[in-house]
């Protein structure tokens, strides 16, 4: 298994001891920040259904994920659905469950575009606590936590 | 929404006008591995200069989000235990007071700096904040016999 599936396989399958942390952000680890991330990524796309467990994270500097578990209303078995969005110089680059290579194009290149900078916006200032554009560290007031 | 078109640059400036209402975001990304040939030819297709322009925004943001991470993330390298990464750093704030130059032995280096570096110069890589911290052996030496170990 490659490290970068193993690696999403952590992320989304997670620890089932792990629940949400206040520790320091200084003291998380990558994979606790994602899960952080992913908090705030998974309404991104409209909320998520009943029955529904989705995750959408930036996996590295190349990749996104989205990661999506249900259960078939038919066969009452629970099914799965990972979306790796490679970035290359000449396009987004989409694999589903490993397969299934094509070029992002048109209205979902563009709802995955603002998505992600949305993503960026959100998580910038919920997750790190400072400014998107300034930088400058965001105050947290008693009543803002 | 549907049918506009942002820069990278008007995505920075204003990006609130950009939200998509709920019901277009469940659009995309589609969760069906292939969209129906005649559903494709239906929809509003974007230039290549268009298309650009969106790679560029989700290869700015994962970007700046992977350098978010880094910024706040301590990893240790293989080989170096969480025990040691802490020793490390601490006798490399005390270095200074101790009357031990931090540098050159101690110096702060590119993350891709071990690349350049042999394995048998380097003591350890300790990632912090991002960065690589070169330890060399003789610093370390030098920052134990001074604790007294």
């Amino acid at each position: 298994m490659s490290r970068l599936l193993k690696k999403m396989v952590a992320l989304i399958v997670g620890n089932p001891r792990s629940g949400r942390t206040t520790q320091s952000l200084h003291k998380l680890t990558e994979r606790q920040l994602i899960q952080l991330e992913s908090e705030l990524g998974r309404d991104l796309f409209g909320s998520v259904p009943k029955g529904h467990k989705r995750e959408f994270f930036c996996l590295d500097e190349h990749t996104w994920v989205w990661h999506e578990e249900w259960i078939d209303s038919a066969t009452k078995k629970r099914k799965s659905s990972t979306t790796r969005y490679e970035i290359h110089d000449n396009g987004i680059l989409k694999s589903q469950n490993g397969a299934s290579y094509s070029f992002v194009d048109d209205e979902e290149l563009r709802n995955l575009a603002i998505a992600t900078r949305i993503y960026y916006e959100r998580v910038v200032r919920n997750v790190y606590r400072h400014d998107p554009y300034t930088g400058q560290p965001l105050i947290v007031t008693p009543q803002a936590r | 929404m549907a049918g506009n078109t942002i820069s990278n640059s008007e995505a920075r400036q204003h990006p609130t006008d950009f939200l998509i209402p709920s019901e277009e975001r469940v659009v995309a990304p589609y969760l069906e591995p292939e969209t129906p040939e005649e559903e494709r030819n239906h929809e509003l297709h974007m230039s290549p200069e268009q298309a650009q322009e969106m790679t560029e925004v989700m290869m700015e943001a994962a970007r700046a989000i992977a350098f978010e991470q880094a910024q706040h993330t301590v990893e240790v390298t293989p080989g170096v235990s969480p025990e040691l990464m802490a020793e490390l750093q601490m006798t490399m704030a005390e270095a200074p007071a101790r009357g031990i130059a931090a540098e050159p032995e101690v110096a702060a280096a590119p993350r891709y700096a071990e690349l350049l570096l042999p394995p048998s110069e380097l003591y350890e890589g300790v990632r912090v904040k991002g960065e690589y911290l070169m330890v060399y052996r003789r610093n370390l030496q030098l920052l134990h016999e001074a604790q007294g170990k």
